[in-house]
Protein backbone atom coordinates (compact mmCIF):
# COMPACT_ATOMS: atom_id res chain seq x y z
CA UNK A 1 0.00 0.00 0.00
CA UNK A 2 2.81 2.35 0.87
CA UNK A 3 4.43 1.51 -2.44
CA UNK A 4 1.22 2.29 -4.28
CA UNK A 5 0.95 5.67 -2.50
CA UNK A 6 4.49 6.61 -3.30
CA UNK A 7 4.20 5.70 -6.97
CA UNK A 8 0.68 6.49 -8.11
CA UNK A 9 -0.36 9.44 -6.07
CA UNK A 10 2.30 12.05 -6.96
CA UNK A 11 2.18 10.84 -10.55
CA UNK A 12 -1.56 11.35 -10.70
CA UNK A 13 -1.29 14.77 -9.14
CA UNK A 14 1.31 15.91 -11.66
CA UNK A 15 -0.68 14.39 -14.49
CA UNK A 16 -3.82 16.27 -13.46
CA UNK A 17 -1.88 19.53 -13.21
CA UNK A 18 -0.34 18.96 -16.62
CA UNK A 19 -3.71 18.10 -18.16
CA UNK A 20 -5.18 21.29 -16.74
CA UNK A 21 -2.26 23.23 -18.20
CA UNK A 22 -2.81 21.56 -21.58
CA UNK A 23 -6.50 22.41 -21.33
CA UNK A 24 -5.80 26.08 -20.64
CA UNK A 25 -3.21 26.27 -23.40
CA UNK A 26 -5.63 24.63 -25.83
CA UNK A 27 -8.32 27.15 -25.01
CA UNK A 28 -5.84 29.97 -25.44
CA UNK A 29 -4.71 28.52 -28.77
CA UNK A 30 -8.30 28.20 -29.97
CA UNK A 31 -8.88 31.77 -28.99
CA UNK A 32 -5.83 32.89 -30.95
CA UNK A 33 -6.91 30.91 -33.98
CA UNK A 34 -10.32 32.50 -33.76
CA UNK A 35 -8.75 35.94 -33.66
CA UNK A 36 -6.71 35.02 -36.71
CA UNK A 37 -9.79 33.97 -38.60
CA UNK A 38 -11.60 37.17 -37.60
CA UNK A 39 -8.70 39.22 -38.94
CA UNK A 40 -8.84 37.15 -42.08
CA UNK A 41 -12.58 37.76 -42.31
CA UNK A 42 -12.01 41.50 -42.01
CA UNK A 43 -9.45 41.35 -44.79
CA UNK A 44 -11.76 39.32 -47.03
CA UNK A 45 -14.73 41.61 -46.38
CA UNK A 46 -12.54 44.64 -47.00
CA UNK A 47 -11.45 43.30 -50.36
CA UNK A 48 -14.99 42.34 -51.32
CA UNK A 49 -16.39 45.75 -50.36
CA UNK A 50 -13.46 47.48 -52.09
CA UNK A 51 -14.35 45.71 -55.33
CA UNK A 52 -18.06 46.41 -54.94
CA UNK A 53 -17.34 50.09 -54.31
CA UNK A 54 -15.28 50.32 -57.48
CA UNK A 55 -18.00 48.63 -59.49
CA UNK A 56 -20.48 51.16 -58.11
CA UNK A 57 -22.63 48.53 -56.37
CA UNK A 58 -21.93 49.83 -52.89
CA UNK A 59 -25.11 51.19 -51.31
CA UNK A 60 -26.56 51.55 -47.86
CA UNK A 61 -27.95 48.04 -47.98
CA UNK A 62 -25.53 45.27 -48.92
CA UNK A 63 -27.42 42.33 -47.31
CA UNK A 64 -24.35 41.25 -45.39
CA UNK A 65 -25.01 39.75 -41.96
CA UNK A 66 -21.82 40.84 -40.26
CA UNK A 67 -21.28 44.21 -41.88
CA UNK A 68 -22.89 47.46 -40.74
CA UNK A 69 -22.96 50.35 -43.17
CA UNK A 70 -23.34 53.92 -41.92
CA UNK A 71 -23.28 57.33 -43.54
CA UNK A 72 -20.46 58.79 -41.52
CA UNK A 73 -17.32 57.73 -39.72
CA UNK A 74 -18.30 57.10 -36.10
CA UNK A 75 -15.55 54.75 -34.89
CA UNK A 76 -11.97 54.19 -35.96
CA UNK A 77 -12.18 50.51 -36.84
CA UNK A 78 -13.93 50.97 -40.16
CA UNK A 79 -13.27 48.61 -43.01
CA UNK A 80 -13.93 50.61 -46.13
CA UNK A 81 -15.08 54.16 -46.85
CA UNK A 82 -16.87 54.41 -50.15
CA UNK A 83 -17.81 57.84 -51.53
CA UNK A 84 -20.49 57.69 -54.20
CA UNK A 85 -21.04 60.68 -56.46
CA UNK A 86 -24.19 60.90 -58.56
CA UNK A 87 -25.42 63.65 -60.81
CA UNK A 88 -29.04 64.75 -60.84
CA UNK A 89 -28.54 67.00 -63.85
CA UNK A 90 -27.80 70.32 -62.21
CA UNK A 91 -26.04 69.22 -59.05
CA UNK A 92 -23.81 66.50 -57.69
CA UNK A 93 -25.13 64.32 -54.90
CA UNK A 94 -22.58 62.78 -52.62
CA UNK A 95 -22.92 59.89 -50.17
CA UNK A 96 -20.13 58.46 -48.08
CA UNK A 97 -20.78 54.87 -47.03
CA UNK A 98 -18.67 53.51 -44.19
CA UNK A 99 -18.58 49.76 -43.52
CA UNK A 100 -17.92 48.27 -40.09
CA UNK A 101 -17.64 44.65 -39.03
CA UNK A 102 -20.19 43.81 -36.39
CA UNK B 1 6.16 8.21 -16.30
CA UNK B 2 2.93 9.34 -17.98
CA UNK B 3 3.62 13.04 -17.42
CA UNK B 4 6.70 12.91 -19.63
CA UNK B 5 4.49 12.47 -22.68
CA UNK B 6 2.19 15.20 -21.34
CA UNK B 7 5.16 17.53 -21.11
CA UNK B 8 5.93 17.05 -24.78
CA UNK B 9 2.31 17.97 -25.60
CA UNK B 10 2.68 21.16 -23.58
CA UNK B 11 5.88 22.06 -25.36
CA UNK B 12 4.20 21.47 -28.72
CA UNK B 13 1.26 23.64 -27.66
CA UNK B 14 3.59 26.41 -26.52
CA UNK B 15 5.42 26.34 -29.84
CA UNK B 16 2.12 26.52 -31.77
CA UNK B 17 0.94 29.40 -29.59
CA UNK B 18 4.14 31.34 -30.25
CA UNK B 19 3.77 30.73 -33.96
CA UNK B 20 0.10 31.76 -33.92
CA UNK B 21 0.86 34.92 -31.98
CA UNK B 22 3.50 35.85 -34.52
CA UNK B 23 1.10 35.06 -37.35
CA UNK B 24 -1.62 37.20 -35.77
CA UNK B 25 0.60 40.24 -35.47
CA UNK B 26 1.86 39.73 -39.03
CA UNK B 27 -1.57 39.20 -40.57
CA UNK B 28 -3.03 42.04 -38.53
CA UNK B 29 -0.38 44.48 -39.78
CA UNK B 30 -0.80 43.36 -43.36
CA UNK B 31 -4.58 43.57 -43.16
CA UNK B 32 -4.59 47.08 -41.79
CA UNK B 33 -2.03 48.10 -44.38
CA UNK B 34 -4.17 46.61 -47.13
CA UNK B 35 -7.28 48.35 -45.79
CA UNK B 36 -5.39 51.66 -45.63
CA UNK B 37 -4.30 51.22 -49.23
CA UNK B 38 -7.82 50.31 -50.34
CA UNK B 39 -9.32 53.29 -48.57
CA UNK B 40 -6.69 55.63 -49.95
CA UNK B 41 -7.49 54.39 -53.44
CA UNK B 42 -11.26 54.74 -52.93
CA UNK B 43 -10.90 58.25 -51.54
CA UNK B 44 -8.54 59.49 -54.22
CA UNK B 45 -8.42 57.82 -57.61
CA UNK B 46 -11.92 56.38 -57.38
CA UNK B 47 -13.29 59.82 -56.46
CA UNK B 48 -11.47 61.40 -59.41
CA UNK B 49 -12.93 58.73 -61.69
CA UNK B 50 -16.45 59.34 -60.43
CA UNK B 51 -16.02 63.10 -60.87
CA UNK B 52 -14.83 62.56 -64.44
CA UNK B 53 -18.04 60.61 -65.06
CA UNK B 54 -20.53 62.91 -63.36
CA UNK B 55 -19.17 66.40 -64.04
CA UNK B 56 -20.03 66.36 -67.79
CA UNK B 57 -23.72 66.43 -66.87
CA UNK B 58 -23.19 69.53 -64.75
CA UNK B 59 -21.22 71.10 -67.59
CA UNK B 60 -24.04 70.33 -70.05
CA UNK B 61 -26.50 71.95 -67.70
CA UNK B 62 -24.37 75.04 -67.12
CA UNK B 63 -23.54 75.35 -70.81
CA UNK B 64 -27.21 76.07 -71.52
CA UNK B 65 -26.97 79.01 -69.15
CA UNK B 66 -24.09 80.38 -71.20
CA UNK B 67 -26.21 80.00 -74.34
CA UNK B 68 -29.21 81.73 -72.71
CA UNK B 69 -27.19 84.60 -71.36
CA UNK B 70 -23.71 84.89 -72.84
CA UNK B 71 -23.55 88.56 -71.79
CA UNK B 72 -23.56 87.82 -68.05
CA UNK B 73 -22.71 84.14 -67.79
CA UNK B 74 -19.44 83.77 -69.59
CA UNK B 75 -16.92 80.99 -69.89
CA UNK B 76 -15.14 82.10 -66.70
CA UNK B 77 -18.37 82.14 -64.72
CA UNK B 78 -18.92 78.60 -65.98
CA UNK B 79 -15.47 77.55 -64.75
CA UNK B 80 -16.09 79.15 -61.36
CA UNK B 81 -19.42 77.40 -61.03
CA UNK B 82 -17.90 74.02 -61.89
CA UNK B 83 -15.06 74.60 -59.44
CA UNK B 84 -17.53 75.48 -56.69
CA UNK B 85 -19.47 72.29 -57.42
CA UNK B 86 -16.23 70.33 -57.18
CA UNK B 87 -15.28 72.05 -53.94
CA UNK B 88 -18.68 71.34 -52.34
CA UNK B 89 -18.55 67.70 -53.38
CA UNK B 90 -15.03 67.18 -52.11
CA UNK B 91 -15.79 68.92 -48.81
CA UNK B 92 -18.83 66.70 -48.30
CA UNK B 93 -16.66 63.60 -48.80
CA UNK B 94 -13.96 64.96 -46.51
CA UNK B 95 -16.56 65.66 -43.83
CA UNK B 96 -18.23 62.25 -44.24
CA UNK B 97 -14.93 60.44 -43.73
CA UNK B 98 -14.23 62.31 -40.51
CA UNK B 99 -11.44 64.24 -42.31
CA UNK B 100 -9.49 61.06 -42.99
CA UNK B 101 -8.93 62.70 -46.34
CA UNK B 102 -8.64 66.35 -47.33
CA UNK B 103 -8.89 67.72 -50.83
CA UNK B 104 -7.48 70.78 -52.44
CA UNK B 105 -8.13 72.10 -55.92
CA UNK B 106 -4.66 73.14 -56.95
CA UNK B 107 -5.49 74.63 -60.30
CA UNK B 108 -8.34 74.88 -62.76
CA UNK B 109 -8.80 76.29 -66.21
CA UNK B 110 -11.31 76.53 -69.01
CA UNK B 111 -10.58 77.10 -72.64
CA UNK B 112 -12.17 76.76 -76.02
CA UNK B 113 -10.37 74.58 -78.50
CA UNK B 114 -11.65 74.38 -82.08
CA UNK B 115 -15.18 73.10 -81.64
CA UNK B 116 -14.86 72.18 -77.98
CA UNK B 117 -14.90 73.66 -74.53
CA UNK B 118 -12.46 72.01 -72.14
CA UNK B 119 -12.57 72.37 -68.37
CA UNK B 120 -9.84 70.79 -66.31
CA UNK B 121 -9.00 70.84 -62.62
CA UNK B 122 -6.07 69.37 -60.72
CA UNK B 123 -7.09 67.98 -57.34
CA UNK B 124 -4.84 66.86 -54.54
CA UNK B 125 -6.09 64.30 -52.04
CA UNK B 126 -4.19 64.15 -48.76
CA UNK B 127 -4.56 61.23 -46.39
CA UNK B 128 -2.45 60.39 -43.34
CA UNK B 129 0.02 58.45 -45.44
CA UNK B 130 -0.31 59.72 -48.99
CA UNK B 131 -0.58 62.70 -51.30
CA UNK B 132 -2.30 61.83 -54.54
CA UNK B 133 -2.94 64.17 -57.42
CA UNK B 134 -5.56 63.65 -60.04
CA UNK B 135 -7.00 65.55 -62.95
CA UNK B 136 -10.64 66.02 -63.79
CA UNK B 137 -11.21 66.89 -67.43
CA UNK B 138 -14.61 67.46 -68.96
CA UNK B 139 -15.36 68.59 -72.47
CA UNK B 140 -18.37 70.08 -74.18
CA UNK B 141 -18.85 69.62 -77.93
CA UNK B 142 -19.16 73.32 -78.66
CA UNK B 143 -16.82 76.25 -78.14
CA UNK B 144 -18.74 78.23 -75.52
CA UNK B 145 -15.90 80.66 -74.85
CA UNK B 146 -15.81 81.67 -78.49
CA UNK B 147 -19.62 81.84 -78.67
CA UNK B 148 -19.83 84.19 -75.67
CA UNK B 149 -17.07 86.31 -77.18
CA UNK B 150 -18.77 86.51 -80.60
CA UNK B 151 -22.19 87.38 -79.16
CA UNK B 152 -20.70 89.96 -76.83
CA UNK B 153 -18.78 91.42 -79.75
CA UNK B 154 -21.90 91.72 -81.91
CA UNK B 155 -24.00 93.16 -79.09
CA UNK B 156 -21.43 95.75 -78.09
CA UNK B 157 -20.82 96.58 -81.77
CA UNK B 158 -24.52 97.35 -82.14
CA UNK B 159 -24.66 99.87 -79.32
CA UNK B 160 -22.75 102.59 -81.12
CA UNK B 161 -24.63 105.22 -83.02
CA UNK B 162 -23.77 105.67 -86.67
CA UNK B 163 -23.94 108.28 -89.34
CA UNK B 164 -24.62 107.22 -92.90
CA UNK B 165 -23.97 109.38 -95.86
CA UNK B 166 -25.70 108.69 -99.17
CA UNK B 167 -26.79 110.31 -102.39
CA UNK B 168 -30.44 109.41 -102.04
CA UNK B 169 -32.83 107.57 -99.73
CA UNK B 170 -32.72 104.28 -101.64
CA UNK B 171 -28.98 104.26 -101.32
CA UNK B 172 -29.25 105.14 -97.63
CA UNK B 173 -31.62 102.23 -96.98
CA UNK B 174 -29.29 99.91 -98.84
CA UNK B 175 -26.32 101.17 -96.80
CA UNK B 176 -28.16 100.62 -93.50
CA UNK B 177 -29.02 97.07 -94.55
CA UNK B 178 -25.42 96.50 -95.56
CA UNK B 179 -24.15 97.95 -92.32
CA UNK B 180 -26.32 95.56 -90.29
CA UNK B 181 -25.49 92.60 -92.52
CA UNK B 182 -21.81 93.35 -92.00
CA UNK B 183 -22.31 93.07 -88.27
CA UNK B 184 -23.48 89.47 -88.40
CA UNK B 185 -22.49 87.98 -91.73
CA UNK B 186 -18.79 87.42 -91.26
CA UNK B 187 -19.34 85.09 -88.31
CA UNK B 188 -18.46 81.41 -88.72
CA UNK B 189 -21.11 78.93 -89.68
CA UNK B 190 -21.21 76.92 -86.44
CA UNK B 191 -23.21 79.73 -84.87
CA UNK B 192 -26.63 80.62 -86.22
CA UNK B 193 -27.45 84.29 -85.97
CA UNK B 194 -30.67 85.91 -87.07
CA UNK B 195 -31.21 89.64 -86.78
CA UNK B 196 -34.64 91.26 -87.02
CA UNK B 197 -34.62 95.01 -87.23
CA UNK B 198 -36.88 97.92 -87.90
CA UNK B 199 -36.18 101.63 -87.95
CA UNK B 200 -38.17 104.78 -88.59
CA UNK B 201 -36.43 107.90 -89.87
CA UNK B 202 -37.63 111.42 -89.62
CA UNK B 203 -36.33 114.45 -91.47
CA UNK B 204 -34.73 116.86 -89.04
CA UNK B 205 -33.00 119.32 -91.32
CA UNK B 206 -33.39 120.38 -94.92
CA UNK B 207 -31.00 122.59 -96.84
CA UNK B 208 -30.50 123.34 -100.51
CA UNK B 209 -27.68 120.80 -100.93
CA UNK B 210 -28.26 118.28 -98.13
CA UNK B 211 -31.02 116.71 -96.04
CA UNK B 212 -30.63 115.11 -92.59
CA UNK B 213 -32.76 112.31 -91.18
CA UNK B 214 -32.62 110.86 -87.74
CA UNK B 215 -33.96 107.55 -86.57
CA UNK B 216 -33.62 104.61 -84.22
CA UNK B 217 -33.01 101.05 -85.29
CA UNK B 218 -34.67 98.56 -82.91
CA UNK B 219 -33.34 95.09 -83.27
CA UNK B 220 -33.71 91.61 -81.87
CA UNK B 221 -30.83 89.23 -82.23
CA UNK B 222 -31.39 85.48 -82.04
CA UNK B 223 -28.34 83.29 -81.78
CA UNK B 224 -27.72 79.64 -81.09
CA UNK B 225 -25.13 76.96 -81.77
CA UNK B 226 -25.68 75.21 -85.11
CA UNK B 227 -25.75 71.82 -83.42
CA UNK B 228 -28.75 71.32 -81.15
CA UNK B 229 -27.31 70.91 -77.65
CA UNK B 230 -30.05 72.39 -75.52
CA UNK B 231 -33.37 73.87 -76.46
CA UNK B 232 -32.48 77.47 -75.76
CA UNK B 233 -31.41 80.44 -77.84
CA UNK B 234 -29.74 83.72 -77.05
CA UNK B 235 -32.13 86.65 -77.43
CA UNK B 236 -30.75 90.16 -77.31
CA UNK B 237 -32.88 93.25 -77.79
CA UNK B 238 -31.43 96.66 -78.36
CA UNK B 239 -31.45 99.84 -80.35
CA UNK B 240 -29.11 102.48 -81.65
CA UNK B 241 -29.47 105.84 -83.28
CA UNK B 242 -28.68 106.48 -86.91
CA UNK B 243 -28.21 109.81 -88.59
CA UNK B 244 -28.66 109.77 -92.36
CA UNK B 245 -27.12 112.50 -94.37
CA UNK B 246 -28.40 112.78 -97.94
CA UNK B 247 -26.16 114.85 -100.23
CA UNK B 248 -29.06 116.61 -101.93
CA UNK B 249 -32.25 118.43 -101.33
CA UNK B 250 -35.10 115.94 -100.72
CA UNK B 251 -38.38 117.54 -101.33
CA UNK B 252 -41.31 115.53 -100.04
CA UNK B 253 -40.03 112.54 -98.05
CA UNK B 254 -40.38 113.42 -94.40
CA UNK B 255 -40.34 109.86 -93.10
CA UNK B 256 -38.98 106.58 -94.29
CA UNK B 257 -38.55 103.18 -92.68
CA UNK B 258 -36.10 100.30 -92.93
CA UNK B 259 -36.70 96.76 -91.79
CA UNK B 260 -35.39 93.35 -92.52
CA UNK B 261 -34.14 90.00 -91.44
CA UNK B 262 -30.50 89.04 -91.73
CA UNK B 263 -29.44 85.48 -91.36
CA UNK B 264 -25.85 84.34 -91.33
CA UNK B 265 -26.82 80.85 -92.50
CA UNK B 266 -26.19 80.36 -96.15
Amino acid sequence: MALADSLVFPDLLISIMLIVAIFILTIYLTNQLLRLSIIDYRATMGTYLFTECQLGNFTGNMYLDHVIITNKVTMDNYLVMCPRILSNGSQLEVNVYVAYVR
Amino acid sequence: MIYKSLLSIIITLLVIIVLTTYLISYVNDETSRALTLENTYLLSINVFKQLNNTLPQILHNDACQVIVNPMNYSCNALAENLTNTLNDTLNTISNGTGYAVRYEIINYEIYGKDNETVYSAIIQATTQSNNIRGTVVVTYPFNLCYYAQVINGIASGMKTNVTIQANNITEAVRDINRYLAGKVNHEPNNINITLYYVGVFQMIRQAHNYTVYKGTIDYTLYASPSIRLCNVVTVINGNFHVVVLINMFVNNTYYFTVNGIINNEQ
